[in-house]
């Protein structure tokens, strides 16, 4: 739908468009027996969402359906306006790779290539047609933007060269951080980056996750059942609220 | 980007990859070594001969005249007579003819008595000629003279030249200007030495990979006149009457005089009587029974005249095949029906292509069991390739999400897999022509001097790169299994 609007309309419309609007949204992998039932929700530019729930009720696949790695049965998945559900499978990808960032509990990174690279492949899927993204590269070279990164995640500089695999947990979900964050996403999605994370690190991992993704004016979707975590945030919701799927109690009024 | 990522995991995968690797490489060395064998054999195989446009001999099959003339493997046992070789070669059609004597041998090598013709129209190859590594064609002038104006001579000379093959030489480590004996029979242990007939070596061939190699090539009266009486002193000749008449009784009993000749060879050079004996006794063994008393008593009557350590001239009174150019290939067909339809002996003509092309479909199987070895070994191999790769794509879950999640389409999935896979594959291929190159580089000189064969290093014919093309296609195809795998899993990812 969006697919047919042409690019200076979307422009226009993406100033005024929430980060992320989600309609009518149902998905079951299972005919009959939908995971995700959502009406309406919403997040706008740069609002940070804390998202809680038990494991099972849905989280990842709701993540997979907002970043357009499933594609779901009915509703529509709006990122700055557009709808990625109706987008060609490749247009997904690339889309994906520009305006969405995602963090996962683990296995975020290639493990044998070093985290240069790691985050360079990041920036080579997101440029690889879109040269108007590319706009930073006349401010700065590709290095020095993902040196800054990792000053700004608190990573020394000499870890660049290192394979992502003999980096420790707590590093690797920064870089993993970093490569979600290097292509200036508009939305970063995080899913339980903390659970191989012990509490001191937590705290300073979840320091470094907020300020960096404030800074690069990103929306963040933060899931995890870690309720001790929500005071990082402003906006908390349950899941299980705004997932109207039989399977969990229904309860359609958000929180805030 | 793409060759990067391919580069680290493969890297990162070192020992499955490098046993892959290794499994492709010994397929791949033996795919090639094997397509290059039995290109350089067949290839070989019709280089023996070329620009001969009828080969000659008397009735007989064309594979058997093909083995005894070319390859001297076997023998014709019956002879083309002399007349019948001058009859033909007057055919107004015939530019030029060599004519071969076969059936004798020095020390396992075949001697051919021919002519210089020999060297003059023998091709192989691309219609080579035959060149001199030392040395040059035979210098007797009169040997050739004798037989080529078919001239009653009786030119005495006290030795005869010799010319010998590249193996020959090079095996017997002989070089011009050497002297050597010509023992008469086939095969190694033969059964006398001619201690009467020196050789001297006038000319040692340049290398051919053909049968010329191991060939000992005398004049064609030289052959004749092994065969015949060699003229001793006047106070000998009687004993070698006596030893003739002695040899015809000991006919009955052939042991004993295998035994004696046995002992004869120790004491050569003390019992000359005994030597006579055993020569009068090979040419009976080796020529029929008409042509042997015949020769005998012409060599007997002839002896009187002549005086120490010469020898006569001989006018050849048979060859044992003959080889024939023609002025047009057009007559080829033409000359061939004549000489089969010869009324007054009955002769062979065989065209040297077509009896090697039916020879070789009769070597030939081997060449397809090796074919279809070779593929086996291929087969298998590639479904190793596949196995590693499914396996690796298991584990590699994980990290086909991680690169989803970046954004990479599932093509760049499976273009990894791909690149993958035939990178290990197109590593195979140029290590395993590498070895294969060197291999031969450094083993042609062994298997020159054991098995006489030469094999060209330069193995990037076509057939080859066929070969390596088809080892490529088959990894892609047999990739596209886990690279497919990995594509599904790429858009199908929860």
């Amino acid at each position: 739908m969006s697919d047919l609007l042409g690019e200076a309309d979307k422009d226009a419309s993406t100033a005024l468009a929430p980060a992320v609007l989600v309609e009518s949204l149902t998905f079951s992998y299972v005919r009959g027996k939908p995971i995700i039932d959502i009406k309406k929700w919403h997040l706008n530019k740069s609002e940070h969402v804390f998202l809680y729930g038990p494991s099972g009720c849905g989280k990842s696949t709701l993540l997979n359906l907002l970043s357009g790695i499933l594609a779901p049965q009915q509703g529509t998945v709006n990122i700055l306006n557009t709808d990625i559900t109706a987008l060609k499978p490749s247009k997904r990808d690339r889309f994906r790779a520009q305006h969405i960032g995602v963090v996962f509990q683990q296995f975020n990174l290639i493990p044998y290539l070093s985290v240069l690279d790691n985050i360079r492949l990041a920036m080579h899927f997101a440029n690889n047609s879109a040269e108007q993204e590319s706009t930073y590269t006349k401010k700065e070279t590709k290095q020095e933007r993902i040196v800054s990164m990792l000053q700004a995640l608190q990573l020394p500089i000499d870890c660049m060269q290192q394979k992502a695999g003999e980096l420790s947990v707590g590093q690797q979900q920064r870089v993993a951080i970093a490569r979600a964050l290097i292509n200036k996403p508009d939305v970063l999605i995080v899913d339980e980056p903390t659970s191989a994370l012990d509490a001191s690190a937590k705290g300073a991992f979840m320091n470094v996750l907020i300020e960096t993704a404030t800074s690069s004016n990103a929306a963040l979707i933060f899931v995890s059942h870690d309720q001790s975590l929500a005071s990082h945030f402003n906006r908390v919701e349950s899941l299980t609220d705004i997932n109207g799927s039989p399977a969990f109690v229904n309860q359609l009024d958000s929180k805030e | 980007m793409i060759f990067s990522v391919a580069k680290q995991s493969l890297l990162h995968r070192k020992v499955s990859v490098l046993l892959t690797f290794l499994a492709l490489l010994v397929s791949v060395s033996l795919l090639v070594s094997i397509e290059h064998i039995r290109k350089e054999a067949k290839s070989s195989f019709y280089r023996t001969v070329s620009g001969v446009d009828l080969i000659v001999g008397a009735r007989t099959g064309q594979i058997n005249l093909l083995l005894s003339s070319v390859f001297r493997v076997g023998a014709n046992a019956n002879s083309v007579s002399w007349e019948s070789y001058q009859r033909i070669v007057s055919n107004p059609q015939v530019e030029w003819s060599i004519p071969l004597s076969l059936g004798d041998s020095h020390k396992g090598f075949a001697v051919i008595g021919t002519t210089n013709a020999y060297f003059e129209h023998y091709r192989y190859g691309d219609k080579r000629q035959l060149s001199f590594e030392a040395g040059g064609r035979f210098t007797n002038a009169m040997v050739n003279k004798a037989v080529n104006n078919n001239q009653k001579s009786a030119s005495i000379i006290n030795h005869f030249d010799v010319v010998l093959g590249a193996d020959a030489a090079k095996q017997l480590n002989y070089k011009v200007g050497d002297q050597i004996i010509i023992s008469h029979g086939v095969g190694k242990v033969s059964f006398s030495h001619h201690a009467d007939h020196p050789f001297t070596v006038v000319g040692i061939l340049g290398f051919t990979g053909t049968p010329v190699d191991q060939g000992v090539h005398v004049g064609l009266n030289a052959i004749e006149s092994i065969h015949t009486q060699p003229q001793r002193s006047l106070s000998k000749r009687n004993v070698s009457q006596i030893s003739l008449k002695k040899s015809t009784q000991a006919e009955n009993n052939h042991d004993e005089q295998e035994q004696e000749q046995e002992q004869e060879q120790e004491q050569e050079q003390e019992q000359e009587q005994e030597q006579e004996q055993e020569q009068e006794q090979e040419q009976e063994h080796n020529h029929s029974i008409d042509s042997d008393k015949q020769s005998g008593l012409a060599d007997l009557s002839s002896q009187v005249s002549h005086d120490l350590l010469e020898y006569e001239i001989m006018q050849p009174t048979q060859v044992s095949a003959f080889m024939l150019g023609l002025k047009s290939r057009i007559a080829v067909l033409q000359v061939q029906r004549q000489v089969n339809q010869d009324k007054l002996e009955p002769l062979s003509a065989i065209i040297p292509g077509v009896a090697l092309g039916e020879l070789w479909r009769l070597v030939g199987a081997i060449e397809n069991v090796l074919r279809i070895i070779s593929a086996a070994v291929l087969i298998a191999t590639l479904l190793g390739l596949s196995t590693m790769l499914l396996a690796s794509l298991r584990e590699r879950k994980a990290e086909i999400n991680v690169l989803r999640i970046m954004g990479a389409k599932p093509s760049f999935v499976f273009w990894l897999l791909q690149l993958e896979a035939l990178s290990i594959a197109l590593a195979a291929c140029i290590v395993g022509v590498v070895t294969v190159v060197s291999l031969i580089f450094l083993s042609n000189d062994w298997l020159l001097a054991e098995y006489g064969l030469s094999l060209s290093p330069n193995i990037l014919s076509i057939h080859t790169l066929l070969v390596l093309v088809t080892v490529l296609a088959a990894t892609f195809l047999i990739a596209l299994i886990p690279s497919i795998g990995a594509y599904r899993n790429a858009r199908t990812l929860t």
